[in-house]
């Protein structure tokens, strides 16, 4: 498990925001160097999220070969001052531990209600995955424009906070125009 | 099936584009690790823009290996209503005068909250296109898993079409909800 003190908040937050979603961009990597970028419907437990992928895939091939992935959840502010999102790099494979995937499969009916009632797909169609989240981007611009925490997955477990770092593309030297 | 002449499917991916303003990209870092962020987009055609910091760690990957990845679409409730892409694309700088100012306005144009703020300055951001390769184009309306693979040439013109459904053993027919 996560450790859960000192940086308990920052963590809580990523997992707020993966909360809030059901879907993501994940991104593989294909033998020849390619990224290739999808969207899939996931259900997390905390930083650990389950998605499924046809077994056909090209992201499968992309993440037996090569089990480093990037995955993207946020979407559309109103603002951009309420942009969050959290932004990963992970570690990913299928699930075979049935009871594992009892609970992966319970998960995502439930984050996804069109999902239930259905028996999950047979394994020779479908793979149930799972995505380990090793290094965390952390972005809440409600903290001003820009503003991005980071929080890195050690192998103990540990969860080790990156200083905050404020990018904002040299927008925030403006000075917002008079509303209009 | 597809229906319609040869820029149909072109069309159909021109107007995601247009009916969307937000990707995720991805790049890849020179540690081989994939890096996936999400951008404001807008596009001319297929010419895909975006703006990015010359801090970045985007910028930086692009800057070594200019293949990028993207995904656009959208969370539905009605399957049948999924149309989206994920699209393998080459990106780069803008560096003609002309194009950048083009992109900014079209960028501008689809976020018109953004015209409160200062355009960008170009020391601390990058006006990037992304000119795509291969597109998958999903349109589940034709069926549930229902995609097309759209093969670019370095015109930008169709070069190759194929066709794809991925049903998940769910079978591609919707049935009503009962």
């Amino acid at each position: 498990m996560l450790g859960t003190q000192g940086e308990g908040a920052m963590e809580d937050k990523a997992v707020e925001i993966l909360d809030s979603h059901r879907t993501m961009a994940i991104s593989t990597v294909r033998p020849d160097g390619w990224p290739q970028t999808t969207i899939v419907g996931y259900a997390n437990d905390g930083l650990l999220i389950y998605f499924l992928i046809s077994r056909k895939s090209q992201k499968l091939a992309n993440i037996v070969h090569e089990e480093r992935v990037a995955i993207a959840v946020g979407n559309e502010p109103k603002t951009m001052n309420e942009a969050q999102a959290v932004y990963a790099g992970a570690l990913a494979s299928e699930v075979t531990d049935p009871k594992q995937r009892k609970h992966a499969w319970h998960l995502l009916t439930h984050r996804h209600p069109n999902l239930a009632g259905f028996d999950p797909p047979p394994k020779s169609d479908a793979a149930l995955m799972r995505a380990m989240c090793k290094y965390v981007s952390i972005l809440d611009f409600t903290q001003g424009l820009g503003h991005t925490d980071g929080l890195t997955v050690g192998d103990s477990g540990i969860s080790i906070m990156d200083a905050a770092r404020t990018d904002d593309w040299g927008l925030s030297a403006a000075a917002p125009k008079a509303d209009s | 099936m597809t229906g319609g002449g040869k820029s149909q499917p072109i069309d159909a991916a021109v107007a995601i584009l247009r009916d969307n303003r937000l990707a995720s990209l991805a790049t890849t870092g020179l540690d081989g690790w994939p890096h996936c962020t999400m951008v404001g987009i807008a596009n001319e055609g297929l010419r895909i823009y975006f703006v990015v910091s010359r801090t970045s760690q985007k910028l930086a990957n692009i800057e070594q290996d200019d293949r990028v990845a993207l995904a656009i679409g959208r969370d539905v409730i009605e399957p049948s209503s999924i149309r989206a892409l994920s699209v393998t694309a080459r990106a780069s700088e803008i560096g003609d005068d002309d194009e950048r100012l083009r992109a900014v306005r079209l960028l501008l144009a689809k976020r018109p909250a953004l015209n409160r703020l200062e355009e960008p300055h170009l020391e601390q951001s990058a006006v990037m296109v992304a000119v795509p390769e291969v597109i998958r184009l999903l349109d589940y309306s034709k069926g549930y898993g229902h995609s097309v693979l759209l093969r670019l040439s370095a015109d930008g013109q169709l070069a190759d079409l194929e066709e794809q459904q991925h049903d998940w053993g769910y079978g591609e027919a919707f049935k009503p909800v009962t």
